[in-house]
């Protein structure tokens, strides 16, 4: 075999194997997507892909039109991921610029603070005494205000201010601008790719948060459930739960019974609709931002 | 040291005016007037008194202003109800001898800053303000001491108006926390005595200290204050009535129940398992996938692929969850491509592949992001060269795309490795498991969930976690030094 054949070879593999995970990844989500376009009997009438042959929104229209706990949770999921993330990001901003200041007294206590936060953790049964004691349980503030500060992302956006070029802090200084029009003005403009990049992290992680729901916020309570939260009962704790709030999403699943699957899909396109939407616009600052953010994993 | 040096040290020390030096002087009454400010605002607001209905199980708290009010009037008799609370009943005269003393503290700093400021740099003056502030640390420390002994002692009840009847902390203990740090520190700093320098400097970033004080306050309260709670809880015996503050200390009983426990052990075992598993699947796979869109030369198309596999990322486990019920439930698509109806979820023998692989499918193309970070800063030169001189697509991959990333591959294990009681993910497992399969999802996160939380059992909890913490911090700090020992890649 000549050496060229071996290249030509090679690339191909290469660019099969990397074609086969892109699809791998693709699949489910379009499988799932026509699922909830189709009708009953032609979800399992193809192999591969359920082909829908009489296009038809009927499981959108019954999932929004079965009772008004959708629109809710989607008002709480939005509430939360809209001033969550505006709160945390300038809160971790903040204190990343004051930390990022090298001749600032008391800087390195601070930062050995942030580290051992990271190392030691407070584990979940102390996290919910807490939270109970300061009286969040049941109440929407419990998704943002725990989760306002995130070490993680201060250390990030620390070290992407320490990158920053003085000059023009120093330049502002001299002008006479304060601290704060240099970091609204100055220091923020510049920082742009690792502000969104955390911003997209703390907007996925909002939206997609089902677990502190599950943990501080009660059943009688169950109009402060984020839309996650809503997915994960209708497909797991279905007949666990029997409130009166929950009565639209029992009945409109039970109601449904045969053809469940699409609602559910329907349901599920919904909770990460989203995110496809998002997803496009941050890209390229993720691109550029995400190699100091994946450290975190 | 020359005479010129000696000179210009002289005059500097002579540029000492009376002005800096009453800067200066400002700064210490500053934090004077603000300690006493806040002690007073804590004293009069914090919780002095509280009384435990047993029969009803709430607390009723007393702020001091309350207090204050109420002794005018016929006792301690008429009080409302003011919120509940998680901390702790203590012993009688405590409270009162404690308040005492934080108004004397205070009372010591002022006059300490008071002669301080009056007063020349020398003789008497210096040690009357030297006096005075030993005495506001001897007071401190006495206050700690007391808190210390609080902490660990269990307060009875003393009879009054013929019910159980608690004192409280001066102040909630939180409050107390608080004011005992600010009281220490404006000790501490009229001690150390601030310079010229560090007064100029703390002004000229006050500012600065201002963008700080609510993400602080936010982590004391949200990642400090559940540490100390944890570390206390898992030497104590949790009873609710008590409170944390108020339950008996049992020392290491949690931890010899937890390691006692084949049940326990089983768990750890578990956990350690499913974590290996999971450092395994996330470390291989995005390697491979990495090396192949690294070779793919073309732009457009790898960028296409690469946004393709980061997608799932940003999916939630919630979603995933339902995208693999679509396709696994009895009446899911591999069921009807097999024609039989099992339930692959439910089935113990299938329930761990399904989490892996479900897992890898998530976070496999994000796996990819680091290592390709790598590889973006290697000369593309090599390659050409190595073509040049007869090297085949593999033997590259070999020698020169492996090992430009091995630091990244070492340093990636290492951190995972240090993150093995934690990484079992608790999430996706609580999920993803049934009746049928909750043996097998029992992990330590799980557990804290069904057994710690919803039992009850808060301190074997803590005690747990506890465990998890310490190792992990253990275990990273061990990984850490290797690594960098090793392959000169640190955490930080």
């Amino acid at each position: 075999m000549s050496t060229k054949t071996k290249e030509i070879i090679y690339t191909v593999v290469v660019t099969a194997i990397c074609a086969i995970v892109a699809l791998a990844c693709l699949y489910p989500l379009v499988y799932s997507v026509l699922v909830s376009f189709c009708a009953p009997h032609e979800i399992n009438a193809s192999y591969f892909l359920p082909i829908p042959e009489n296009f038809t929104i009927r499981a959108y229209v019954q999932v929004f039109t079965a009772g008004n706990y959708i629109l809710t949770a989607i008002g709480v999921s939005l509430f939360r991921t809209v001033v969550g993330t505006v709160l945390s990001v300038i809160a971790c901003a903040l204190l990343a610029y004051a930390v990022s200041r090298q001749n600032l007294p008391g800087r390195g206590a601070v930062i050995k603070v942030l580290l051992f936060c990271i190392l030691f953790g407070g584990g979940m049964i102390p996290t919910y005494l807490v939270i109970e004691s300061l009286g969040l349980l049941n109440t929407i503030w419990v998704y943002i205000i725990p989760n306002i500060m995130n070490v993680w992302n201060v250390i990030i956006i620390k070290q992407f201010f320490e990158g920053l070029p003085r000059d023009t802090e120093e330049a502002a200084a001299i002008d006479g601008a304060n601290e704060w029009r240099i970091f609204i003005s100055v220091v923020l403009p510049m920082s742009k790719p690792v502000i969104a990049a955390i911003s997209l992290f703390t907007m996925v992680g909002q939206w997609n948060s089902w677990f502190d729901a599950f943990l501080y916020v009660s059943q009688e309570f169950a109009h402060l459930w984020p839309l996650q939260y809503y997915i994960q009962i209708s497909f797991n704790n279905l007949n666990q739960i029997n409130q009166g709030k929950l009565d639209d999403l029992i009945h409109m699943i039970e109601s449904g019974a045969a053809d469940d699957m699409s609602i559910k899909m329907a349901l599920t396109v919904v909770g990460c609709l989203p995110i496809m939407i998002v997803y496009p616009f941050f890209q390229k600052y993720f691109a550029k931002g995400v190699y100091v953010g994946s450290v975190k994993g | 040291m020359t005479d010129g040096a000696s000179a210009a040290l002289q005059s500097a020390a002579g540029a000492e005016s009376p002005k800096r030096v009453l800067s200066a002087q400002m700064g210490k009454a500053i934090i004077v007037i603000a300690t006493v400010f806040i002690c007073l605002l804590a004293a009069l607001f914090g919780n002095v008194f509280a009384k435990i209905q047993p029969d009803l199980g709430y607390t009723i708290n007393l702020s001091g202003l309350k207090l204050l009010s109420l002794l005018g009037q016929e006792g301690f008799n008429t009080v409302d109800l003011w919120q509940n609370s998680i901390f702790v009943p203590v012993p009688t005269l405590i409270p009162v001898v404690t308040l005492v003393l934080i108004a004397l503290l205070v009372l010591l700093i002022t006059l300490s800053v008071l002669r301080y400021t009056v007063g020349e740099k020398s003789g008497k003056s210096v040690i009357w303000s030297r006096a005075l502030s030993i005495a506001c640390f001897g007071v401190a420390l006495f206050i700690a001491a007391v808190y210390v002994y609080m902490l660990f002692s269990k307060a009875k009840a003393y009879d009054y108006y013929g019910d159980e009847r608690y004192l409280y902390n001066v102040f909630e203990t939180k409050a107390v926390l608080l004011v005992y740090a600010v009281a220490l520190l404006a000790a501490g700093a009229i001690e150390w005595k601030l310079s010229l320098k560090t007064v100029k400097t703390v002004k000229r970033f006050l500012p600065i200290y201002g963008f700080m004080v609510v993400p602080l306050i936010l982590i004391v309260i949200f990642n400090f204050y559940p540490m100390l709670l944890q570390t206390m809880l898992s030497f104590k015996e949790f009873v609710l009535k008590d409170g944390v503050f108020g339950s008996d200390w049992v020392g290491l009983k949690q931890f010899s129940l937890i390691f006692g426990d084949p049940k326990m052990l089983k768990v750890i075992w578990q956990t350690l398992y499913i974590s290996l598993l999971r450092l395994v699947v996330g470390i291989v796979p995005p390697l491979f996938l990495s090396v192949c869109l690294y070779d793919i030369k073309r732009q457009w198309l790898r960028s296409t692929f690469q946004s393709i596999v980061y997608i799932p990322h940003f999916f939630s486990w919630v979603v995933v969850y339902a995208i693999t019920y679509s396709l696994l439930s009895p009446e899911g698509l591999v069921n009807n491509m097999l024609g039989t109806s099992t339930d692959f979820i439910a089935n113990e023998k299938y329930f761990m592949w399904i989490v892996i692989i479900t897992a890898v499918w998530k976070e496999l193309g994000w796996g990819t992001i680091l290592y390709l970070a790598a590889l973006s800063g290697v000369d593309t030169a090599l390659f050409e060269a190595a073509k040049i001189d007869g090297a085949g697509p593999l033997q590259r991959v070999w020698h020169i795309t492996l090992p430009s990333i091995k630091n990244t591959i070492i340093f990636l294990t290492i951190m995972s490795l240090g993150n093995i009681l934690k990484g079992a993910g608790g999430e996706q497992l609580l999920l993803f498991y049934t009746a049928t399969t909750k043996e097998q999802a029992l992990v330590i996160d799980t557990w804290l969930v069904w057994y710690g939380m919803n039992e009850l059992q808060y301190s074997l909890g803590a005690a747990i976690s506890f465990f998890q913490s310490a190792i992990g911090m253990v275990m990273v700090l061990v990984c850490n030094y290797v690594s960098e020992k090793t392959t000169g890649v640190g955490m930080w």
